[in-house]
């Protein structure tokens, strides 16, 4: 049973998309599939749904703003309008559906549920759902606002019409929607044909579940963007570079236990505090060695090569700080080529640079809560329009419980969940926003930990 | 200031459903008409740390919005009275 079951109130979920999307589709099949719920609908391109329903209620798109001069935050008038006499039937109807129009900004719908008192009390914002047109989003991700908001705001997105596209292709958006929206569930459909479990009660605004969305999510900025596991034999190798677009290159070569990629996943986070240590600056001519030390390759010389030096047989995992095709990195045993077994990079592709993105922050250690507070005030202050969504789980210091938290840009709710225990006790938080600054706000929130 | 570990969403229904009747009564509202009440934090120093907001939506379009700059539960009849003279 879900939070909004349990206090008795109604689940909504908020349906986006663009014109063409197979919003209407996927409306229709909710409406018509066999899951027990009586829906209501509110419609923005009203008479599209081809259900005879007597819950269907057409909207107007109606915007106002709120503002006490801190906090500024748009609402939909027409909503609330509706939802009020709406919830006058309550006993006709178990979950309600907003549709939106295709060029709507979901941001006042997700806030309007976050703003009203009464709403709060009896409805439960239950997700927002995105329905992208694999094959024609192309045409608005780089030039929509609204197209780049849906997706930002999503905690379900459905990547449609599949069937139109090649898998590379697929492959390519589902890594561009993720660069923007980390947090999001993607499902890849065709006629919007999707099991009703992943769209209906899927808890995205639901304290309960604020981290359970996809772990992926909480993938932190890695400080190297790749890494190789090669089989070595014992001997001196020869890693050689050419010129590239940075003077120097920060690498570590540890042992893995064998040439998997769980073996390489076992070895990052080990890297990761390799990476925090002081470097050791090595020129063209030196060695590098499988100590765990990280190693600040200079990449100044004329002629760019370095030893190897491998003492045992066997898997060892190379981490760079940049793409080796940058410098059309290879290794060579006994002159010959030897390539990775399995390799993986840790950067998203960044060939956009998105103004979209998520910033996901995950650290351990107690949080000073009055730290926090000035610190979360102040960015929501200043930055509160860009942040589009944000939530987490914090570890304050004193408190026996975890902290959870969601917000939808200046607007957020928070409150003590269960006690910790004896579970090691951190923070893991993420923002989606537009032109988020990824180190201001790692720092910013790193300078609360008490 | 802002309390972040205090969202103020959790409102009273009890004072929250008196608040309306209350706007409905002063600006003769008929049953029909929407009426928002909400809590805004302030994040700055100096403000009220929260205010409560009402909007009134009697027709399609802008709203009336008033403030009150106290939380609800604070919130008087007389307070909601003294709008309709502004």
């Amino acid at each position: 049973m879900n939070t909004a079951m349990l206090n008795n109130q109604v689940p909504v979920t908020v349906l986006t998309g663009f014109l063409g999307s197979g919003k209407t589709t996927l409306l229709n099949r909710i409406l018509t599939e066999n899951h027990g719920k009586r829906i209501a609908v509110i419609e923005n391109e009203f008479g599209e749904i081809g259900v005879d329903n007597d819950l269907v209620i057409g909207a107007e798109e109606e915007i106002f703003e709120m503002n006490n001069g801190c906090i500024c935050c748009t609402v939909r008038g027409d909503l609330i309008r509706i939802l009020g006499n709406l919830m006058k039937r309550r006993d006709k109807f178990d979950y309600i559906m907003v549709e939106t129009t295709g060029l709507a900004d979901p941001g006042p719908v997700a806030q309007t549920f976050f703003m009203d008192a009464e709403m709060q009390e009896k409805l439960q914002l239950d997700s927002v759902t995105t329905v992208v047109d694999a094959k024609h989003i192309w045409q608005h991700i780089d030039d929509s606002d609204e197209a780049r908001e849906q997706i930002a705001f999503a905690d379900v997105i459905l990547l449609n019409k599949i069937d139109l596209v090649t898998e590379e292709e697929l492959n390519q958006l589902e890594a561009r929607i993720r660069s923007m929206n980390a947090a999001a569930k993607i499902y890849r459909t065709k006629d919007a044909a999707v099991e009703m479990d992943k769209i209906l009660d899927v808890g995205g605004f639901d304290l309960d579940r604020a981290m359970e969305v996809d772990p992926q999510f909480m993938e932190p900025e890695y400080p190297f963007e790749w890494a190789g596991v090669y089989n070595l034999s014992a001997g001196t190798h020869e890693l050689i570079l050419q010129d590239g677009p940075d003077p120097t290159m920060k690498v570590a070569l540890v042992p893995v236990n064998e040439l998997t990629d769980e073996a390489l996943q076992a070895a990052v986070e080990p890297v990761v505090i390799v990476f925090s240590d002081d470097e050791h600056e090595l020129s063209a001519g030196g060695t590098v060695q499988p100590s765990g030390q990280l190693i600040e390759l200079n990449l100044t010389a004329d002629e760019l090569r370095f030893d190897v030096q491998i003492d045992h047989p066997g898997a060892y995992a190379l981490f760079t700080e940049h793409h080796p095709d940058e410098f059309q990195a290879q290794l060579f045993g006994s002159g010959t080529l030897v390539k990775p077994v399995v390799e993986r990079e840790f950067k998203p592709d960044h060939e956009h640079d998105d103004e979209v993105t998520s910033v996901g922050i995950t650290t351990p250690g107690d949080l000073d809560p009055d730290r926090l507070n000035d610190w979360i005030g102040n960015l929501l202050r200043t930055k509160g329009l860009d942040i589009f969504r944000m939530k987490g789980i914090l570890s304050i210091k004193g408190q026996p419980n975890r902290f959870v938290f969601q917000g939808v840009h200046m607007l957020f709710d928070g409150r003590p969940d269960r006690p910790w225990g004896g579970e090691r006790r951190y923070n893991s938080l993420i923002f989606i926003g537009r032109n988020l600054d990824r180190a201001e706000l790692t720092g910013g929130f790193e300078a609360c930990l008490a | 200031m802002l309390n972040f570990f205090n969202s103020q969403k959790e409102s009273d229904p009890q004072q929250l459903g008196q608040v309306k009747s209350w706007v409905s009564q002063a600006f003769d509202l008929s049953e029909d008409v929407s009426v928002m009440v909400t809590q805004l934090q302030c994040t700055e120093e100096g403000c009220p740390p929260v205010e409560t907001v009402i909007a009134i939506m009697k027709t399609p379009g802008k709203p009336r919005q008033y403030k009150i700059h106290k939380p609800l539960a604070e919130v008087e009849q007389t307070d909601i009275v003294s709008l309709t003279a502004g």
